[in-house]
């Protein structure tokens, strides 16, 4: 939980620097929205796995990334030249 | 007292009368009509006209050839040169150039920063300050060296001026920097325009206090305000000029089509009171596109008619 | 220390794209120190461009390294190998360690992925500010150790210009007027009536104006 960090300021530095690779996300054409950081402790098992399905849902929805799409095409003009 | 030029300013100065000078700007066309209209509607009024160098870093036509037109009128401009956009080989050119025209007096200045104007990419110069420059000048008039200790052989003869801002920060080296810069060689001092006038007598004082005034002409710088919208955008968007509440709240209790007119009356008033003030030698009306009000102030603040200068 | 920026990715995409091998490279001393030019910053850029190329269906192949500085001849022994057979580098270095690969490998070519800004310092985490601009004649002695030269506007030796306000600079509410630090400076070291001196017209034959300029050591 913020504030009660094993490592004091570990997660507020983390949050930080992932705030800072959404942003980078964001120059490569990537939805800033498929990377989310969330606070929760050990004890919160259930609360982890409502994450899981909640963040699976919302990629599901966003669909498959640019990058995966992109290599996927690479793929295939591969095996047509074939 | 010895006249050192043939300026018209340097000769009412040293003859201990009151001077007005005033400013035009440069039109941004290469037409020199309109700042010769200008220099008509005030000569009668003024005694020198300064011209103003891309003032606020906006081009315009040179300060120099506007200078030259309303020489060729019969009138007896003040160069400002500024020194952001010229180095000391430039600077020292156009000071010979001008001389040549006969041009009298110049006005030393920094100049506004470029990012205010038209071109804020453009690069700076500032190889000297206005200081340095005002130093410059007396060196090639006075010993008649270049920078570089060479010989000229004509020097130029030319009145030598400075600006001083009373109200900018911090104030305590106010006093001392127009001690700085009468060191380097200023003969007279056009100032900030002044609203706030405890403040400016505050700076008076002090400059009275080491003799200064003995040893320079101060000119007060007055400029009227149009409307309540001038007064205010003053105060809060330029940098270094001083206008007290005071002053924002009268124009404020004018209608608005009287405002005007209430400018004016402010800056009779200002210039009327300031004539009191000891080691004021006299005003610089700066009347910002509003030249054709320039007559009315001088006549209204008791500066009319003008001396006559052989 | 010397401060760059990182160009914008669109910018670097277009310099590099037209490579099938490239070396993204940086330099883990000055401008790793703003987090913008070191190995790690190598790394993500790296990153970045892989990204970037599959999405555009470039084939690049991107390798990132680094060294500790791009400026000396010594620290590229361990990179030597990788950059020997680099098609081309994207250097994260400032103007100078990008040059320096240029000079050390005379047809490779070389990119540069920072603006290099400025000579400044931190003065809090993550906050650099300029402090000096190498003018080759030193004034910190007689302005009270604050540089007019780099910090005011219009580099006044004599200073404040009537724009100073309430310790601003005319400009910008962000930035201090240098001339007031100056006169503060000297008032508190008891040295206000200096302010008044005329310093020398400043020599600027020792700046950038000049020439490129250089110093060898004797004996060595």
């Amino acid at each position: 939980m913020e504030n009660q960090c094993h490592f004091l300021e570990g997660n507020t530095n983390a949050a930080k620097r992932v705030k800072r690779l959404q942003s980078l996300l964001v120059t490569v054409g990537i939805d800033p929205e498929r990377l989310h950081f969330y606070n929760l402790s050990a004890a919160q098992g259930p609360r982890w796995a409502e994450i899981c399905t909640e963040f699976t849902e919302k990629i599901n929805k966003l669909g498959p990334s640019p990058i995966r799409l992109a290599l996927q095409k690479k793929k295939e003009a591969k095996n047509h030249d074939e | 007292m010895e006249i050192r030029t043939n300026s018209r300013l340097e000769k009412i100065l040293k003859s201990g009368q009151l001077a007005v000078t005033s400013e035009c700007g440069p039109p941004r066309s290469s037409a020199p009509e309109g700042i010769i209209k200008k220099g008509h509607l005030i000569k009668d009024h003024v005694d020198v006209i300064n011209v103003t160098d891309n003032q606020t870093s906006v081009t315009r036509l040179c300060s120099l050839a506007a200078c030259v037109h309303l020489k060729l009128q019969g009138l007896d401009p003040v160069l400002q040169m500024v020194v952001r956009d010229r180095n000391r080989i430039a600077l020292q050119s156009d000071i010979l150039g001008a001389a040549s025209f006969g041009i009298n007096n110049i006005l030393c200045l920094s100049g506004d920063h470029q990012s205010f104007g038209d071109n804020p990419q453009a690069q700076n110069v500032f190889d000297l300050d206005s200081m340095q420059l005002v130093q410059t000048v007396r060196r090639m008039c006075d010993e008649g060296k270049f920078l570089s200790g060479d010989e000229i052989k004509v020097p130029p003869k030319m009145f030598v001026g400075a600006a001083a801002n009373p109200f900018a920060d911090p104030f305590k080296i106010r006093v001392p920097r127009l001690a700085k810069k009468i060191a380097a060689g200023a003969e007279f001092i056009q100032t900030q325009c002044i609203y706030n006038i405890e403040k400016f007598e505050l700076w008076m004082q002090g400059v009275r206090d080491r003799g200064l005034d003995e040893k320079v002409y101060i000119l007060a710088g007055i400029t009227p305000m149009r409307s309540v919208g001038m007064a205010k955008y003053l105060k809060k968007s330029v940098p270094g000029m001083d206008v007290p509440d005071e002053l924002i709240k009268r124009m404020s209790g004018v209608e608005k089509d009287k405002q005007a007119a209430e400018g004016i009356t402010i800056a009779v008033e200002t210039i009327q009171r300031l004539k009191e003030v000891k080691g004021v030698s006299g005003f610089h009306v700066m009347a910002i596109e509003w030249e054709e009000k320039v007559p009315e102030i001088v006549e209204r603040s008791g500066l009319y008619p003008r001396p006559k200068i052989d | 220390m010397i401060v760059g920026e990182q160009k914008p990715l669109e910018e670097i995409w277009e310099m590099v794209k037209r490579h099938d091998r490239l070396t993204v490279f940086g330099c883990n001393t000055c401008v790793a120190v703003c987090h913008q030019g070191g190995n790690k910053e190598a790394g993500i850029l790296a990153s970045l461009l892989r990204m970037k190329a599959s999405q555009e269906g470039v084939d690049i192949e991107i390798v990132d390294s680094g060294i500790e500085r791009q400026c000396e001849h010594e620290f590229f022994e361990s990179a030597r190998d990788l950059l020997a057979k680099s098609e081309a580098v994207l250097s994260l270095a400032c103007g100078i360690g990008v040059q320096f690969v240029a000079t050390k490998y005379p047809v490779t070519p070389v990119y540069p992925a920072l603006n290099t800004t400025f000579l400044g310092d931190v003065i809090a985490p993550g906050h650099f500010t300029e402090k000096c601009q190498a003018c080759g004649d030193c004034v910190l002695g007689i302005t009270g150790g604050v540089c007019p030269v780099s910090r005011c506007c219009k580099r006044l030796s004599n200073g404040p210009c009537g724009g100073s306000s309430n310790g601003k600079c005319e400009i910008s509410k962000d930035i201090d007027c240098a001339w007031q630090l100056i006169v503060d400076r000297l008032e508190a070291l008891g040295r206000l009536d200096d302010y008044e001196k005329l310093p020398p017209l400043k020599d600027w034959s020792k700046d950038r104006a000049g020439g490129p300029r250089s110093f060898k050591l004797e004996g060595f």
